[in-house]
């Protein structure tokens, strides 16, 4: 970056002017756009985090997870644009974490059943995806080189095969290759996923 | 494959969902491969959201630089108006004032120090001064009588009182340059150097300028007076000389005999005549020896 635009880059959401925009650049999980959404949504967060009388660094944490359900909200078409502001919504979401974060410090003496009638499914979901994504986690660590590779910079990391084979990230040679290497690698990984829920159950 | 993603992308119809979820339920290896799957976007979600709030710190912490530099530049900026406005609209102290003068002689008429001596009160700043060359000079040259009288330069009018006017103004005109116990100089060195090449209109113009940039100023207002003197304008002289009242004794005594001079420049015959007589009579005055010569002069 050069000096004149380091003191002229002001606002990250110069590109996302109307709401279709941003809500377009959250779809496609461009990271500009998650940015503008959350240096927008940060002001009313931190607001809001004070509000409910949590320590000023959760913010940081409420936003990170807040991303996180509206991101999902979006990619599994439970959030739907319909011309309104995708922020609104947004802030409701790190609302909600917000409550939640509140209550898991609170030390009551709820019943367990008053706790779930109380919480929020979204929260509850996080959880869920949280738990399966550490699962995933081990289960590639088990999975071991090339296999882990292949998974993670196609599912994860977001590589089209033929960027990982220009790239030369792995040692296959072309698109087609890679793609039958990491179908194996998932029959694998899925494999090793039965197995690991057979033992849990059990 | 495909399906997983229509079926995590809520794509599928419900009729689709519905028989998606049933063969889920009868296949623990598709249950397995949900969970690998929702995992996967998971962990894509997380890399994101995690890549997102570094640029986020990253950001912030460019802001906060941005606005301290801001801050620093408007203060900057602020400094710099207010050192042009103090430069321009308010105004230095003179660099020299009378008090200030290089030229600490002991005033008045300097051909006069046996007589000073005795019955000027000094000063305390007075007490160490030491009297220059050209003072002792022109002292010993002139001990017991008067220089000869200036050629008063400028005279404005035509006709017999004019020339009579200028006639005893050519007897009596001591107006030397620079005044005993001035030496003007910082902001007033161009004006002080044309004076004493005698260009009297340049060196008013001069001063006009400063004029506007310096406030009331006793060594502008007896230089300006000066310059009007000289310029056969006695009337606006006075002004000047009259606005410089706060002034240590032989600069005091300076201006009036000034006055005198300028009274007389203005056709005020009597009251010149009353300003050198008034002086005449101080013996303690620098200027009585002159004034006295005036006196005879003019009766």
């Amino acid at each position: 970056m050069r000096g004149s635009e380091w003191f002229t880059s002001g606002s990250p959401c110069k590109r996302f002017e109307t709401h279709e925009l941003l809500f377009e650049g959250l779809r496609k999980l461009d990271n500009a756009a998650i940015l503008c959404l959350q240096v927008r949504a940060m002001p009313l967060v931190k607001k809001t985090v004070a509000g409910y009388g949590l320590p000023a660094e959760k913010a940081d944490e409420i936003v990170n997870s807040a991303t996180l359900v509206f991101l999902q909200k979006i990619e599994s078409g439970a959030y739907q644009f319909q011309g309104h502001a995708p922020m609104t919504y947004f802030i409701e979401i790190a609302r909600r974490q917000a409550l939640m974060a509140t209550r898991s410090l609170k030390k009551t003496a709820q019943s367990l059943d008053d706790l779930l009638e109380t919480a929020d499914p979204d929260y509850a979901d996080l959880l869920l995806r949280q738990d399966a994504a550490e699962a995933v986690r081990i289960l590639l660590e088990k999975l071991g080189q090339p296999c882990a590779d292949v998974i993670r910079l196609h599912h994860i990391d977001g590589y089209s095969d033929e960027e990982v084979v220009s790239q030369g990230y792995v040692k296959y040679s072309t698109p087609d290759s890679l793609k039958m290497k990491r179908s194996d690698c998932m029959k694998k990984l899925v494999q090793l996923a039965k197995e690991w829920k057979t033992s849990i159950n059990t | 494959m495909e399906d997983f993603d229509k079926y995590l992308s809520g794509e599928m119809s419900d009729g689709e969902r519905q028989q998606f979820e049933q063969a889920l339920a009868d296949d623990p290896v598709l249950q397995a491969e949900l969970q690998v799957r929702v995992g996967l976007r998971q962990l894509r979600l997380e890399k994101k959201v995690r890549e997102v709030s570094t640029a986020r710190m990253a950001w912030e912490r460019k802001r906060i630089w941005r606005r301290i530099l801001l801050g620093f530049a408007i203060a900057g900026l602020f400094g710099l108006a207010i050192f042009i406005w103090f430069n321009t609209g308010k105004t230095p102290p003179p660099p020299s004032n009378i008090q200030e003068t290089e030229q600490e002689t002991p005033v008045g008429d300097p051909l006069q120090p046996a007589e000073k001596e005795k019955n000027v009160p000094v000063l305390p700043e007075e007490k160490t001064r030491k009297p220059k060359r050209q003072d002792i000079a022109e002292a010993q040259q002139s001990n017991d009588q008067l220089p000869a009288p200036q050629v008063f330069p400028n005279l404005r009018g035509e006709g017999a009182a004019a020339t009579e006017i200028k006639n005893l103004l050519d007897q009596i005109w001591y107006a030397q340059y620079p005044p005993s116990g001035m030496k003007p100089t910082g902001v007033f060195a161009e004006a002080d150097a044309l004076l004493m090449e005698q260009e009297y209109e340049k060196a008013y113009a001069k001063l006009q300028r400063l004029e506007r940039k310096l406030p009331e100023n006793d060594t502008l207002n007896i230089l300006k007076g000066y310059c009007l003197m000289n310029l056969g304008e006695g009337t606006e002289a006075l002004r000047y000389f009259g606005g410089a009242e706060e002034q240590p004794l032989p600069v005091r005594q300076l201006l009036e005999w000034y006055r005198g001079q300028c009274l007389l420049l203005s056709g005020d015959k009597a009251g010149a005549l009353a300003a050198f007589k008034a002086i005449a009579g101080n013996p303690g005055h620098g200027y009585q020896r002159h004034s006295k010569n005036a006196v005879r002069i003019l009766e």
